[in-house]
């Protein structure tokens, strides 16, 4: 392995100055937007997601067409799946749990390492994202660009789960905040 | 806390493009001492009881640099008596940036707890932060965060003190305004080593970049251009770029490859070299076609004494431009350097040049390639009698790993017997055989296994890729790896439990394979036999156990594989293996006094073939298995077809002789080599082959991904595939390729660089490298060694003429497979006696004429003039040209001789005094260091007495 090429010094510090285990700076707010039925906005790092929920609506086409118990959401980043699940929260839309993703990296063929940076991407290493419903620990969705041998998948993939339970508990905490705001503000904190 | 770090940069096609970085500042970075209390304490090498003794001050303290003090005072750094170093993140950063290989030496310095070195992340602490401002110079932010740091510490642990050492004059003045408030300590370098106890050695690896210079000294070498004139000079294709190569054999000329041109571009003369030393990427002007010439036959070499005198250099550039003359047709592109874009930073070795006094000496590089160097030294006298070299690293940190013995099968009560030659320790291959069902035989080859010890991406395994190889010298092995593993853990050592990776074939009486099965084993082999034992235990009919039933089996296997070569080579057109020649000589040492006994070629067994048999075919399974496997990112071996110009001087040679030597095919090639014999010249035929294998390319390793199939033919073995499996203790190829298959048979898992065939490639490139390093290492040791064999004799030996040149005679000495320069000319002359004739490469005096390959009689004695480039000094005895040649000696004279060596002559024990102890030096520097940058030096230093055109 290149020296030069270091994702985690031996001091034990990333390129940016995080540890393995850590996530990059999440920020999130529900409801950004007016005009959609729900919407968020999230910061992870530098990457930066606007989601924006219209629904739930009546079936275009035949009846028989409609799907009753899911939808689906396409995305490209992980951070884009945080943003659309706050998203879908603010609508509404009744899920069964929250959807978290989170990438993972095997850094120095050795140790697992959290939350790929866009620059730790582009440097090298393989990246595993996950989906995942965190409390369940069930898995959503799981892809890998490059390859690592199979004996790390598993040390890997418990890093990515990890993160996504943290994950959950970020977003969690701005979801509780939102609807304490908003219930303050329609004077549900009265009534009780 | 969050910020981010933006900088801008251009991107290939010129456009600017904005980088923004996440930059985490954290608040749970340690100071470094244990003491602290405010602190989260981690791991830190400082040590309280460490002392840097200094006389300016009175107290302990610790040290902080700067980050010009590590780039150019590494040599002093490294020294044990500095410690207690504090190294900013900053620094660090900035030293990888400007050169990897300092950062590669600092890290192993970081990296030994017992030089107490720590490294401070000041750049992700929360004090020590500071944001960049806008507009400031990248360089000037660095200070500032240095000097951020610096003080902080101060105001951190008040109890410490704290010296900032920098070379920095602006950064020094800066910090001396701000750090008024806390008796800031700031020294240059060498003001801090000049009052430093026991500084005598830490004084000479100072680096200074004050040279003394004489204001009247007369300019020897035009100046370079400006870089931008050097860049748009490229750009405009009025110049050319490539890597300069110093020719071995003349001092005054040299060649750059040139994409632009098919021929190197030949550079010529003081100024036409202008500095560059072989290596450099340089950029050369091509003169116009009409002054370009044709590269000069004539060997010239750098006496010079001082660095003043250039009359005699000039006195060489003219008979340089003498004897150079424009060959229709072989004129080849010619130019100038007019810039050296970069040089190839290494460190070369040599010793001091006589003679001069003062603190300013010359030092003579052993590579007759590199120029002499000027340096500066108030230990000259010391010195004289050293060989020199520049920088020393560490061991390399050393790691052992637990056995284990899953996925191993158990070969333990198999009959297992190593063949190797006498003396040898690093056992990597061993054998059996035996019968199994059916009239059929399982052959077995098992090799140490050296990938189970040495894991990917440690500093064992770092340190072996770029070692390669091990260097076998005449009485002395530079290992690859450590002597623990290279000579006991892993060799397959008779009686002893090891741990090997077999290769298993299923074969016939007729060696037809069956099958063939891999895996890794556990192995007791019975007895290290040599060649000749294991020879004398075929032989001997008396003995029937187990041992001799399998090496007899062995080698009736073996003598069929090979009949079966001979027969393909009758029936296939182009498949077909080449006998080929090279001298190979041993030479016997007297074990105490380091003094060659005696030079003999090296004798050969039946059973030398039998192994080679094997491990050949071996390899060749090995290689299918892995290409199979991973036809991407297999470590190939292949040998390139010649193209057919290399052969032109063997043709020449033939055709001279009366012979027809067809090149078309290498079937042809080897009929026609098999034809070529005199009766009245029996050794016409091995020289024949010896031209033969002259013209042949090196065989070189390849990731199987960057070529196309029908590529990777191995030329010299004729089969479609090979690689290198066998020997991988003492070769890093094979422990990729095991890794490779340990892997395919599911003993062992990958890592992503075995599986990026970029990377293998690269790692081959070094691997090549090194190998031809380690060869021509290997051969300068036994010239060298026959050098001091030679040492004061005087001999008259049967030769042969190998080639004629225009002012000398290349001489081959069968004997002791010596080849060297009989000058048929003095210095600056040309010859009134001898003639040449270039269409017919013959010289002429008189009435006899001197073709290439007729026998001679030469009398050899050794001119020990230049003590580093000792060289033997031909006569011609017969035969008899008038005027040139010296009656043979008789048998009186020879006596004579003998008995003034006898002679306890004290100024003759003193030489040899000088010269074992110079061999004496080079052992205890070998001992003593054992990096890789030190082993390229080695392998450079013995590359002193190149006698074999490389």
């Amino acid at each position: 392995m290149s020296r030069n090429k270091e994702l985690i010094s031996k001091i034990g510090l990333r390129l940016d100055g995080r540890r393995a285990n850590e996530l990059r700076r999440i920020r999130c707010k529900l409801g950004v937007f007016t005009q959609p039925d729900g919407s968020a906005y999230l910061e992870q790092g530098l990457t930066k997601v606007l989601a924006a929920v219209y629904g739930p609506h009546q079936v275009r086409g035949g009846r028989s067409k409609a799907q009753h118990d899911n939808a689906i959401v396409n995305c490209i980043y992980p951070a884009c799946v945080n943003a659309a699940t706050l998203a879908l929260i603010d609508a509404g839309i009744p899920i069964k749990e929250y959807v978290c993703a989170c990438t993972a990296s095997l850094a120095n063929n050795d140790i697992p390492m959290l939350d790929i940076s866009h620059q730790e991407e582009i440097i090298g290493g393989p990246t595993l994202t996950v989906a995942a419903l965190p409390m369940s620990g069930k898995i959503v969705l799981m892809e890998m660009s490059q390859r690592f041998h199979l004996d790390h998948l598993q040390k890997v993939l418990d890093k990515a789960l990890q993160g996504c339970r943290d994950i959950k508990q970020i977003l969690d905490e701005a979801v509780r905040l939102h609807v304490r705001d908003v219930g303050c503000s329609t004077g549900w904190a009265s009534t009780s | 806390m969050f910020t981010t770090k933006a900088f801008i940069k251009k991107t290939k096609i010129g456009n600017f493009l904005k980088n923004v970085r996440e930059h985490y500042i954290r608040d749970d970075i340690f100071c470094g001492f244990s003491k602290c209390g405010k602190c989260i304490p981690m791991e830190s090498c400082l040590s309280s009881i460490h002392q840097n003794k200094c006389s300016l001050f009175n107290f302990n303290h610790y040290l902080i640099l700067d980050t010009n003090v590590i780039l150019d005072q590494m040599d002093v750094i490294e020294e044990a008596t500095i410690g207690n170093v504090i190294i900013l993140h900053t620094v660090l950063k900035e030293v990888k940036h400007r050169s990897l290989p300092i950062y590669k030496r600092l890290y192993s310095i970081i990296e030994n707890p017992s030089r107490h070195f720590y490294v401070f992340t000041n750049d992700h602490h929360k004090d020590t932060y500071i944001t960049q401002n806008d507009g400031e110079l990248i360089n000037d932010y660095n200070d500032r965060c240095i000097r951020k740091a610096c003080s902080w510490y101060m105001k951190h642990l008040p109890k410490e003190k704290f010296v900032f050492l920098t070379d920095d004059t602006n950064n020094r003045q800066l910090a001396l305004k701000r750090g008024n408030s806390f008796l800031f300590n700031i020294f240059l370098v060498s003001e801090y080593v000049h009052h430093l106890n026991n500084n005598s050695i830490l004084e000479d690896k100072l680096s200074r970049k004050d040279f003394h210079i004489d204001s009247n000294t007369k300019d020897v070498f035009p100046p370079h251009l400006t870089n931008v004139e050097l860049l748009t000079g490229v750009k405009e294709g009025k110049l050319y770029q490539g890597t300069f190569r110093a020719s071995r054999d003349n001092f005054l000329e040299g060649f750059v490859n040139v994409d632009a041109f098919n021929d190197p571009v030949i550079v010529q003369g003081r100024d036409g070299l202008n500095r560059a030393v072989d290596g450099d990427f340089v950029v050369v002007q091509v003169f116009k076609e009409e002054d370009w010439i044709s590269p000069s036959e004539i060997v010239l070499e750098d006496e010079g004494v001082a660095e003043e005198n250039i009359d005699e250099l000039e006195i060489k550039e003219r008979e340089l431009k003498n004897s150079t003359h424009k060959k229709k047709g072989e004129i080849k592109p010619t130019g100038r350097v007019v810039g050296i874009i970069r040089r190839k930073w290494r460190q070369y070795c040599g010793i001091l040049q006589g003679g001069m006094d003062g603190v300013y000496q010359l030092l003579i590089p052993a590579d007759k390639s590199i120029p002499k160097i000027r340096i500066e030294t108030r230990q000259a006298e010391f010195l004289r009698t050293q060989k020199l070299i520049v920088t020393i690293d560490s061991w390399p940190r050393y790691s052992r790993y637990p056995h284990d013995t899953k996925r191993r099968v158990d070969l333990r009560h198999i009959d297992i017997c190593s063949v190797d030659p006498p003396g040898c320790t690093d056992i990597d291959d061993a054998l059996h055989c035996r019968p199994v069902d059916n009239n059929k035989l399982e052959v077995g080859v098992h090799i140490a296994d050296v990938s189970h010890f040495i894991r990917p991406g440690t500093a064992i395994d770092l340190e072996a890729a770029s070692r390669a190889t091990t260097v076998y010298l005449v009485n002395k092995r530079i290992d690859m790896v450590p002597d623990l593993l290279s000579s006991n853990l892993c060799s397959l050592r008779g009686g002893e439990e090891r741990f090997a990776f077999s290769c298993i074939w299923e074969m016939d009486k007729k060696a037809n394979i069956i099958n063939t099965r891999f895996h890794k084993s556990i192995i007791k082999s019975r007895q290290a036999m040599t060649y000749e034992e294991a020879q004398m235990t075929i032989d001997d009919k008396s003995k029937v156990d187990s041992i001799a039933e399998s090496l007899r089996n062995l080698n009736m296997l073996a003598k069929i594989l090979k009949k079966k070569k001979i027969r393909k080579r009758v029936k296939s057109k182009s498949k077909i293996a080449l006998v080929l020649a090279s001298p190979e000589v041993k030479i016997q040492m007297d074990s105490e006094t380091m003094e060659p006994l005696d030079v003999e070629v090296k004798k050969l067994f039946e059973t030398n073939s039998m192994v080679e048999e094997f491990m050949l075919l071996a390899n060749i399974s090995v290689a299918e298995k892995i290409l199979e496997d991973f036809p991407e990112c297999a470590m190939l071996r292949r040998h390139p077809t010649p193209p057919s110009s290399n052969f032109d001087p063997l043709i020449k040679a033939g055709r001279h002789l009366g012979f027809e030597i067809k090149i078309d095919c290498g079937k042809n090639l080897a009929i026609s080599l098999d034809e070529a014999v005199k009766p009245d010249n029996p050794y016409l035929n091995t020289m024949l082959r010896i031209l033969a294998t002259r013209c042949m390319l090196q065989a070189v390793y390849f990731a199987s991904g960057t070529l196309q199939k029908d590529e990777f033919f191995h030329y010299g073995l004729a089969v479609p595939l090979y690689t290198h499996f066998t020997s991988p203790i003492r070769r890093y190829a094979d422990i990729i390729v095991h890794r490779l298959l340990a892997v395919s048979c599911g003993s062992d898992s990958t890592y992503p660089d075995l599986l990026d065939k970029e990377k293998t490639s690269k790692l081959c490139q070094n691997l090549n490298y090194r190998n031809r390093m380690a060869q021509y290492a290997g051969r300068a040791s036994v010239a060298f060694n026959t050098h001091l064999f030679f040492k004061g004799k005087l001999q008259d030996e049967d030769a042969y003429i190998l080639y004629v040149r225009k002012n000398a005679l290349q001489i081959l000495i069968p004997k002791y497979g010596l080849e060297c320069t009989l000058f048929l000319a003095q210095k600056g002359e040309t010859s009134n006696i001898f003639e040449y004739n270039e269409e017919d490469q013959t010289q002429k005096a008189g009435n006899i004429v001197l073709h290439a390959f007729d026998p001679v009689k030469v009398r050899l004695s050794l001119d020990s003039n230049n003590i580093q480039h000792e060289k033997f000094v031909l006569q011609l005895v017969s035969p008899c040209i008038e005027g040139f040649s010296v009656p043979p000696l008789t048998e009186m004279e020879v006596v004579e001789k003998e008995k003034r060596r006898k002679l306890p002559n004290d100024e003759r024990k003193s030489m040899t005094d000088a010269k074992s102890k110079m061999v004496e030096s080079i052992m205890a520097f070998e001992n003593k260091s054992f990096a890789g940058s030190t082993f390229c030096n080695l392998s450079k230093a013995f590359d002193c007495a190149a006698w074999y055109p490389g």
